[in-house]
């Protein structure tokens, strides 16, 4: 049963200071449970290395006096056009390469060695086609 | 009589509230502290990667040895990165790693071994720090 006196301005005003304190109480144990989280940068990406083109390109060695003294390259595409070709010959005993540009409409691409490589029963020709 | 009265109602009052504890559960609790932060990228321009491709005789065939990252910020200068080169099945052919510039636009990466040209299906970079 509540008595005259706890309804006293007095008492009432000690009752509200007393639940506001104890409300700030509680809301500070609230947020100690928080930690301060902070991150440097970080970003990555992951890409696949696209192919100018997946079909199969010819490849003609070019013979002057028992040498191979350039190769070219034909069938290439137009998505090709603008890369660099680079080519290299390689007869076992040496290799010598060059590179050219493919013209911007694919087609056809001459590269010339750097140094001629003698014809021999086996030769192996790498090309490569970086950008555009 | 009054004084007696009122020790006995004193200690059943203190007795009651000792049984009363010794019903509760110790309880300690280790600290947990949570907190969340947004990650972010040090820039958001697109980067793009070039290739060198060198001819290697032992392999036989072309290798890339250098990786020309272009489009590099000012945000990301002077921050740690790793550059992988993958082949099929996203199998790491190789890793290069160093620091960004503290200028310019682009940095060169070189993977040692070099990767051969042919095997490569992918690239992965990620700048931290």
């Amino acid at each position: 049963m509540r008595s005259p006196a706890d309804t006293r301005p007095a008492v009432i005003w000690r009752r509200t200071v007393g639940l506001g304190f104890l409300t700030a109480v509680c809301a500070v144990v609230g947020f100690a449970a928080s930690v301060s989280v902070s991150s440097e940068s970080l970003g990555a990406s992951s890409i696949s290395v696209p192919r100018c083109t997946a079909a199969g390109l010819s490849v003609l060695q070019n013979l002057t006096a028992g040498n191979v003294v350039s190769v070219t390259v034909s069938s290439l595409p137009a998505a090709c056009g603008g890369a660099t070709l680079q080519v290299t010959v390689n007869n076992g005993l040496t290799n010598s390469g060059g590179s050219a540009a493919i013209a911007a409409g694919g087609g056809a691409t001459t590269v010339t060695l750097t140094v001629p490589v003698a014809v021999t029963a086996s030769e192996q020709t790498d090309l490569v086609v970086v950008g555009p | 009589m009054k004084r007696i009265l009122a020790a006995i109602i004193a200690a059943l009052i203190t007795f009651g509230g000792v049984y009363g504890l010794a019903a509760s559960l110790n309880l300690t609790s280790d600290s947990l502290g949570a907190g969340t932060v947004a990650v972010a990228a040090c820039q958001a321009g697109a980067l793009n990667a070039t290739y060198t491709s060198t001819y290697s005789a032992t392999a036989p065939g072309y290798t890339v040895g250098t990786v020309t990252v272009t489009g590099l910020a000012a945000t990301c200068y002077s921050k740690p990165y790793k550059i992988t080169l993958s082949g099929a099945a996203s199998v790491s052919l190789g890793e290069a790693t160093g620091t960004t510039p503290s200028s310019g636009t682009s940095f060169a990466a070189t993977f040692s071994p070099a990767v051969a040209a042919a095997s490569v299906t992918g690239i992965s970079v990620v700048i931290s720090g």
